[in-house]
This record gives structure tokens, sequence and C-alpha cells, in this order.
């Protein structure tokens, strides 16, 4: 997987857990997913996230999908637009 | 947890027997094409007499199963006798009603000094499906063992599913063709095409099947692009 894959999409997953003092082993447990693809998300290798693995991110860190992500137009280039 | 282990155990161990009992319609149907072969209408390596599962009765000698016409003179010379009652026509030896034997009669027709060319016709008649099956076999096995291993949506097994939808269609529809003319140009060539009846038909069955396979590929190549789109997925 490159890293064009997450299509200019940034993940903040490492700015919010350091704020709230929990790791991401500690994140993986109680979201019931795997450290590695936790892993991928927070190392913006991720192509897709589901809805589910969002809303338990945000409800665990307390935070709005918005506060996980931002997007990156350098890093999208024209994949990253929208049409 | 604990159910979904023992789910996948036993998936495995029946995808494992499953792999052994095609191993061993691999190496019987292999056995079978290449007895025929190197036996003695063939190459002539091998000498053996028949011996089941490799060899089969037809191996050895060269014979063909023919159909007598009613002109053929076939007469079975210990039919029931039959005996007029009272009752009507009764068996003579049981007493229950009457029975009458009739043809068309089926044999087989064996050449005693066959030729070359016939015997070669003969042994590719009789070794191309043992042999095609083990082929065919052989990709299936690979598939089930990729399925085992838990990555059968993989590019390669698209392309076995689109080999095997050719070998068993192509494949079989020829095994199919020889199996239509080599008999009858054996036994139309022979001594015996007066009073044998000359069948023979090609079965659409082996090409549906490779047509059914072929299907299945596409599916199978769209669940390898599906499962692409969800790689990456979180």
């Amino acid at each position: 997987m490159s890293a064009d894959d997450s299509a200019g999409i940034r993940c903040h997953l490492d700015a919010l857990l350091d704020a709230r003092g929990m790791t991401l082993t500690e994140l993986a447990r109680r979201v019931d997913l795997t450290l590695a693809n936790l892993s991928i998300l927070k190392n913006d290798r991720a192509r897709a996230v589901r809805f589910s693995t969002l809303a338990a991110i945000c409800r665990e860190l307390e935070c709005e999908p918005g506060d996980l992500f931002s997007y990156d137009p350098v890093r999208g280039g024209r994949r990253g637009t929208t049409r | 947890m604990t159910r979904l282990r023992l789910r996948n155990q036993r998936r495995v161990f029946a995808l494992r027997c499953a792999e052994v009992l095609i191993g061993a319609g691999i190496v019987a149907s292999a056995a079978t094409g290449l007895a025929h072969v190197v036996g003695p209408n063939g190459l002539g390596v091998a000498q053996f007499e028949p011996s089941w599962p490799f060899v089969g009765s037809s191996a050895y000698p060269m014979a063909v199963e023919a159909t007598f016409d009613d002109d053929a003179g076939v007469d079975v010379t210990h039919a029931p006798v039959t005996v007029n009652t009272s009752d009507g026509t009764r068996d003579a030896a049981t007493g229950g009603g009457g029975l009458e034997i009739f043809g068309p009669f089926t044999g087989r027709v064996s050449y005693m000094n066959p030729s070359l060319p016939e015997r070669w016709a003969w042994v590719a008649w009789q070794a191309a499906l043992p042999i095609l099956t083990a082929v065919s076999l052989i990709v299936v096995l690979r598939l089930v063992r990729s399925v085992r291993v838990g990555s059968p949506f993989t590019a390669s097994n698209a392309v076995r599913l689109r080999a095997l939808a050719l070998l068993v269609g192509g494949g079989g529809s020829l095994v199919s063709l020889v199996g239509a003319l080599v008999p009858n140009w054996l036994l139309g060539t022979s001594g015996a095409a007066e009073i044998v009846h000359l069948r023979g038909y090609v079965s659409l069955v082996p090409l549906v099947a490779g047509v059914l396979i072929a299907i299945l590929a596409e599916v199978w190549q769209t669940g390898i692009e599906m499962n692409r789109d969800l790689d990456g997925t979180v």
C-alpha cells in the first residue's frame, strides 16, 4: 500500500492520544480493533474507514470525526480534489 | 472465540480430507492414463495384466464395446424356456411369467492384431479422459489448498478457475469428440463393420460445465476486486 492511499487525508490519532494520555494499544483494546489496523490508520496508510470504527474511536477519545482527520491538498493532489 | 476457533479447525480438517481425496483421485487418474500409454497397446513398455483400478479390463487386449445389429445373428442359446399352460405362457423353470429375450445386444469387439494407427487411436481414446481428469484435479487441489490457508480470493486462483473452465469445457468436449469418432472409426473399418451398430454422439455436458466454471471465474474475479477494495479499510 503506498502513502498516496490516504488521498490527502491526515489522521491526528497520535495527537489525540497524547492529549488524553492513552496508548494505541489501550485504544485498540477499547475499540476492539487490532493494533496493526489502528497503526495503519494512525500512519495515514488507511484507504477507508468504517463508520463503526470511526464512531468507536470518537466515543473512546470523546472527539468529533473532524478532530480526527484533516485534508492536506498538497498530499491529496488531483486524487484529493472534489469534482 | 472458542466456538469460532473450533469451527475453523473443523473447516481446515474437512479441507484437508478433501485434499487427500483429490490427491488420491489425481494418482489413480494419472496412473490409469499413463498405464494406457505405456501398456501393451501403447508404447508396450509395460506388459502387465489388467489390475483394477489402474488398468481397466479393456486395456488388455484392445477391445471396443459395440452394439450388434439385429441381423448380426446374436443368439442367446440358454434363454429361459417357456411353456403354454391354461394360465397362459409361463416360465418353465420358475413357473412365473414367461420371458422373451431379444436384442439389440452389446458386446466387445476384440482386436487380435491391431495396426499401429488403430492401437494409438485406441490408446488416445482410453487415456484422454483419465489424463484430463488428473490435470483438472491438480488445479482443483491447488484451489482447495489456497482456501485452507485462508487466501482464496487471489489473482492466481482466478487464473486457475479460468484454466479449469478451459480444461473442462474445451478438453472435455475434445475427449467427448474423440470418444465419438474413434470407436466408430475402429469398428467401421473393421471386419465387424457390417454387424455392429455404429453410434457416437458428442456430449454437451463438458461444454455446459466449462461455461459454468468460466462464469464462476468471473464472479471470483469480482470477489478479488472487492477484496482489494477492502484492503486498507480499518
